[in-house]
């Protein structure tokens, strides 16, 4: 039996049922009418069924290092513990227990980030924006100089790689933009 | 020290949205939806391990920008049908540029191919990749993906088709000879 039955329609959320489908790849959603096509992997049908721990019924059976009662079935391969299929769990491809599982999630946050700011961006757009309305630049291009120095060496984007090349150009304005008001300010002083 | 960093190709081109544009990487073992303002980037991953199945629905994208050229190229032709004289006007200068413009979105929309949303089903959610707009872009895409989600899940059995349809009736036997 395929797990069809389990698949919603990507658009009502209505569960699909065999009659939805036209053919192997086309199906039609019998609640919002909406027609789609299908593409299904061996992960759909791939058979997930819970395996139930087994007590330890000799004194010579290994047992869990959580579980003293269920016998041990698998090792940690972060820390080398024996484990009960209750406390053996797949993450990232690997067979892992619980407390190197919480372990795993600090390295993976830094590996495997959700967001990135991306400083280069906001620090040239802080330098160069601001010039349409030059006054601006007096309060603007302190800040830009500091997004720039301030994201050196911050995370950048996931996609587009390392260049310090916007920070470099955010930076290169801001200090001319700061040399600029300088020696505005000192002929303003020497004129008095 | 810093782990090196994955290193991510690129699935499709940014798609525009209201204040941010979403793009589509694959990297070693998963896609990643990559939706930024330009200043921020959110990123989600789906391990190719873990994806299920993937719907393809038709939407009426090319209908709407189909509409939004052809006023844009309607707009063109006033200034020809407004103007009495045969001279060249700056009216239809203009009404060139746009009709020029509008024909060249309407051939362009039309070679793009239907519109459409793509949804990837993993176990906890159907996952919308939204930066696969047209059905052409998207069935490139999943071509690209297909052979990669199907390496990454190896270890399973093949994919059994979901709800097969039914078998057609039987045809009913020939009329016997001579009766």
């Amino acid at each position: 039996m395929t797990p069809a039955a389990a698949l919603t329609c990507p658009r009502c959320r209505h569960l699909l049922g065999p009659e939805s489908w036209v053919d192997a790849a086309d199906g039609v959603c019998l609640h919002c009418q909406a027609e789609f096509e299908f593409i299904p992997f061996p992960a759909l049908t791939a058979e997930r069924a819970a395996r139930a721990p087994q007590a330890a019924v000799l004194e010579a059976d290994s047992v869990c290092f959580f579980h003293a009662e269920n016998r041990a079935e698998a090792i940690c391969e972060g820390c080398g513990r024996l484990l009960c299929p209750v406390c053996t769990v797949p993450f990232g491809g690997r067979k892992l227990c619980p407390s190197c599982i919480a372990a795993a999630k600090d390295s993976t946050a830094q590996t495997a980030p959700r967001n990135r700011v991306l400083y280069d961006s906001i620090a040239l757009l802080v330098a160069l924006v601001p010039l349409v309305v030059w006054p601006f630049t007096l309060l603007t291009a302190p800040i830009a100089l500091g997004l720039a120095i301030y994201g050196w060496n911050k995370p950048c984007s996931l996609v587009r790689g390392r260049s310090r090349g916007r920070l470099v150009a955010a930076g290169l304005v801001a200090l001319a933009e700061i040399a600029g008001w300088a020696t505005f300010f000192v002929a303003l002083w020497l004129k008095k | 020290m810093e782990p090196s960093p994955e290193k991510y190709r690129r699935l499709t081109k940014n798609n525009s949205e209201v204040g941010s544009y979403t793009s589509l990487w694959v990297g070693s073992d998963h896609v990643m939806i990559v939706r930024s303002s330009g200043y921020h980037e959110e990123y989600v991953r789906l391990h190719l391990g873990e994806i299920r199945a993937v719907f393809l629905t038709v939407t009426e994208r090319r209908r709407w920008w189909g509409l939004f050229w052809g006023i844009v190229a309607g707009g063109g032709v006033l200034p020809f049908l407004v103007s009495s004289g045969g001279g060249v006007t700056p009216g239809k200068v203009f009404g060139s540029i746009l009709l020029g413009l509008g024909g060249l979105g309407l051939l362009w929309n039309h070679l793009l191919g239907p519109g459409c949303r793509a949804f990837a089903v993993t176990g906890v959610q159907n996952a919308e990749l939204p930066s696969l707009v047209r059905m052409k872009q998207a069935r490139k895409v999943m071509a690209r993906l297909h052979p990669l989600i199907n390496a990454a899940q190896s270890h399973l059995a093949p994919p059994v088709q979901p709800a097969p349809s039914p078998e057609p009736p039987p045809a009913p036997p020939p009329p016997a000879a001579g009766v």
